[in-house]
């Protein structure tokens, strides 16, 4: 399961409030969205803005819209790519190390990305943003965050 | 730290590892400042110090001009 990210919540669907950032700051979004102001037409365009948690969350609302795809679940997100492909990255590295002290210096890093990555699994797994072991329901998650990723802009 | 001669496809293997550290490091840093949930800050702050670490020890074996 790779894409565990950006997901959120469509108004047909459950509105899980571990999913949506703080839901009082995610409410005024909601409101500011509607009214049409500081979100720079992103409203517009998502059909299922209101509660889509992409749109209009504590970044968003926060900094005028500049950053209003980046949920705290995106971050976590592209936190977890960014452990994972720094795993993939050491090994291919330590593959072709000839030198002692990098291929040491190397494995180091590897087992501390390592420990990285579980802390952030574990984080995710909490709190809703990634399901491992269902792997429908992460399917489905996947589905959304596509879906919103689309409906950008 | 005494010189350590690479070849060629170690070095060009740093690199890659560095470039991407950094990457990491400048949007880790970034991330932090943007996020309110504690626990997540926590991973990103605790992300920043140690890919700092690690780019700094990595920097030590890059070649430099003349060696």
């Amino acid at each position: 399961m790779e894409q565990s990210g950006q997901t959120s919540y469509s108004s047909s669907q459950r509105v899980d409030p571990t999913v949506l950032n703080t839901s009082d700051v995610n409410q005024a979004g909601m409101k500011s969205g509607m009214a049409g102001t500081n979100q720079s037409g992103m409203s517009n365009d998502m059909p299922t803005s209101n509660q889509s948690g992409m749109g209009h969350t504590t970044t968003g609302s926060n900094q005028a819209g500049q950053m209003s795809a980046m949920t705290e679940q995106v971050i976590a997100a592209d936190l977890l790519m960014s452990a994972k492909s720094a795993i993939k990255n050491y090994a291919i590295a330590i593959s072709e190390c000839a030198t002692p002290e990098l291929r040491q210096a190397l494995t180091e890093q590897l087992n501390d990305t390592i420990r990285s990555h579980e802390q952030i699994t574990n984080y995710m797994i909490n709190k809703g943003y990634y399901h491992p072991v269902d792997v429908l329901e992460q399917l489905r998650l996947d589905q959304q965050a596509a879906q919103t990723a689309l409906n950008l802009q | 730290m005494k010189t350590i001669t690479l070849g060629v496809h170690e070095t060009l293997e740093l690199h890659e590892l560095m470039a991407f550290k950094s990457l990491c490091l400048t949007k880790s840093s970034t991330m932090s400042g943007m996020v309110e949930d504690n626990e997540l800050k926590n991973l990103l702050t605790q992300d920043v110090t140690q890919t700092k670490n690690h780019i700094q020890t990595l920097q030590q074996f890059v070649p430099r001009k003349g060696q």
